[in-house]
């Protein structure tokens, strides 16, 4: 898809690569240079800035009806972020070997649902974002992004912290935080989920990729529960009525897994995206 | 959840340091400065023939790199900040994380204060493994200059990286294998890994 698999994926899927985990816990101010402000190594910060202040504009575009320059500012947006995604869409299953790798793990507040509910997670039962990486040993720094601090989880804690929030339906994504280190797993709903809005709302494409997967239904063990329902949060499954079978439209299919999760009858299943000619560019 | 109840639980801005000492960086520096450490060797291999001048210096770096990795020890003990509590606290709680990240606390503060680098390339820091490179390095520059490209071509001074590196590992209670992946003389850089025995 992008630079994500060709120099990152190590032959592999990039998020499963450990290098791309691995980040220092100091630097040495460079003479001149004041103190680290904001989250991410300087360069993403930069782009994140500018990218914000994009999005601030093409929001502003649509509200005041303005479709073609609201078009112009998304494709500009898009056109920028192909080499540097934001986020990708990751299924239980890889998370928990990501969790494997053993890099410091903290839950925390998520941001997104800050700013659409305008409410605070608090503790650990409320929190549904997790940070990653060394970076972590260094949250109080930014006091209000942290807000409601952090609980540093061991592996086993941290499993079953995400397998907890796959039960109550929510997916899950890594997020990329620039220098190509992945720093934050995040357990996402439709519409709480910046990056999710992004993309759907507001079709910034690389704000989240979708994931290494597609689901598929096998008929002959779907009994048409409809357990799976209800899980999707991008439109993808619904149920046949003439067939009394769920259906995934593997084009809007994501590959979250959540309807593989929540099937009593093992009747969903994983397909590489790559490996379907069809599929194979569609992220 | 009330947002009374959020109020009283932000957490509030404190005098935290999160940088390494400039205080201890000095001091390390001042004492296992590159420049200095391979004078020392100068005249030691002057005229001696090949392999017994690597001889010398490989024992030269290994002696150089467990003092500066056990200066490295004390000194990060004695300078804490912010960052080195919270990884202390976070791996008592967890059980976890001790390894390898206390360690690479002490291996970034001996190359950060005697190497011309702002930061150390970490290539994996795992629950089993540990990594990083040097790119710029003044110890195989200064050797160049002060021994000769003959012995430098060598590379004995792998020997203080990999005997700082086991140090720190050991120091803190891990049984490790030190291994070096890739060689400047090779290449643009000098790569280790750290891995635990039995992992």
């Amino acid at each position: 898809m992008c630079r994500m698999c060709d120099s990152l994926g190590g032959g592999g899927t990039w998020y499963l690569n450990p290098k791309n985990y691995s980040n220092r816990m100091y630097k040495l101010r460079e003479p001149g240079k004041g103190p680290t402000t904001q989250l991410g190594n300087s360069a993403n910060a930069g782009a994140s800035e500018n990218a914000g202040s994009a999005f601030a504009r093409a929001v502003e575009a649509k509200a005041n009806g303005e479709l073609e320059t609201f078009n112009g500012i998304i494709a500009e947006m898009n056109k920028r972020a192909l080499m540097r995604p934001g986020a990708q869409v990751v299924p239980l299953h890889e998370v928990m070997d990501v969790l494997d790798m053993g890099m410091p793990v903290a839950a925390m507040m998520c941001i997104c649902r800050k700013g659409t509910r305008a409410c605070e997670e608090c503790s650990l039962s409320e929190y549904s974002c997790m940070g990653l990486g060394t970076g972590m040993l260094k949250w109080e720094r930014w006091p209000e992004r942290y807000r409601g601090g952090v609980e540093f989880l061991s592996t086993k804690q941290a499993k079953e912290w995400v397998e907890y929030w796959d039960t109550k339906g929510m997916m899950h994504m890594l997020m990329q935080e620039g220098g190509d280190f992945v720093g934050g797993l995040c357990n996402c709903d439709y519409p709480d989920c910046g990056p999710i809005r992004q993309r759907i709302d507001y079709g910034l494409y690389a704000q989240l990729v979708k994931g290494e997967y597609v689901c598929f239904v096998d008929w002959d063990k779907c009994n048409g529960c409809g357990d799976c329902l209800g899980r999707c949060h991008y439109n993808a499954l619904k149920f046949e009525a003439t067939m009394e079978k769920a259906h995934i439209d593997q084009f809007e299919c994501f590959g979250c897994g959540l309807c593989e999760t929540a099937c009593p009858r093992d009747a969903i299943s994983y397909l590489d995206r790559k490996k379907i000619p069809g599929l194979a560019k569609v992220w | 959840m009330t947002a009374t109840r959020e109020r009283q639980r932000v957490v509030l801005p404190k005098d935290y340091t999160f940088d390494l000492a400039e205080e201890m960086v000095d001091r390390i520096k001042n004492e296992f400065y590159p420049h200095d450490t391979v004078a020392e060797l100068a005249p030691k291999v002057a005229g001696k023939a090949p392999a017994e001048a690597r001889r010398i210096a490989e024992e030269h770096f290994r002696d150089y790199g467990r003092r500066w990795m056990d200066r490295s020890l004390e000194l990060g003990n004695q300078y804490r900040d912010r960052a080195y509590e919270t990884l202390l606290a976070a791996a008592a709680k967890t059980g976890e994380m001790a390894f390898p990240f206390i360690p690479e606390r002490f291996i970034e503060i001996a190359y950060l204060s005697t190497q011309p680098i702002y930061s150390l390339p970490i290539t994996e820091n795992t629950k089993n493994a540990f990594g990083y490179k040097m790119v710029f390095c003044d110890t195989i520059e200064n050797l160049r200059e002060q021994c000769g490209d003959a012995l430098a071509d060598q590379l004995p001074c792998r020997e203080g990286c990999l005997a700082a590196a086991e140090r720190a590992f050991t120091a803190n209670g891990f049984d490790v294998e030190v291994t070096q992946d890739a060689s400047i003389i090779d290449g643009d850089f000098c790569q280790f890994s750290v891995r635990r025995k039995g992992a």
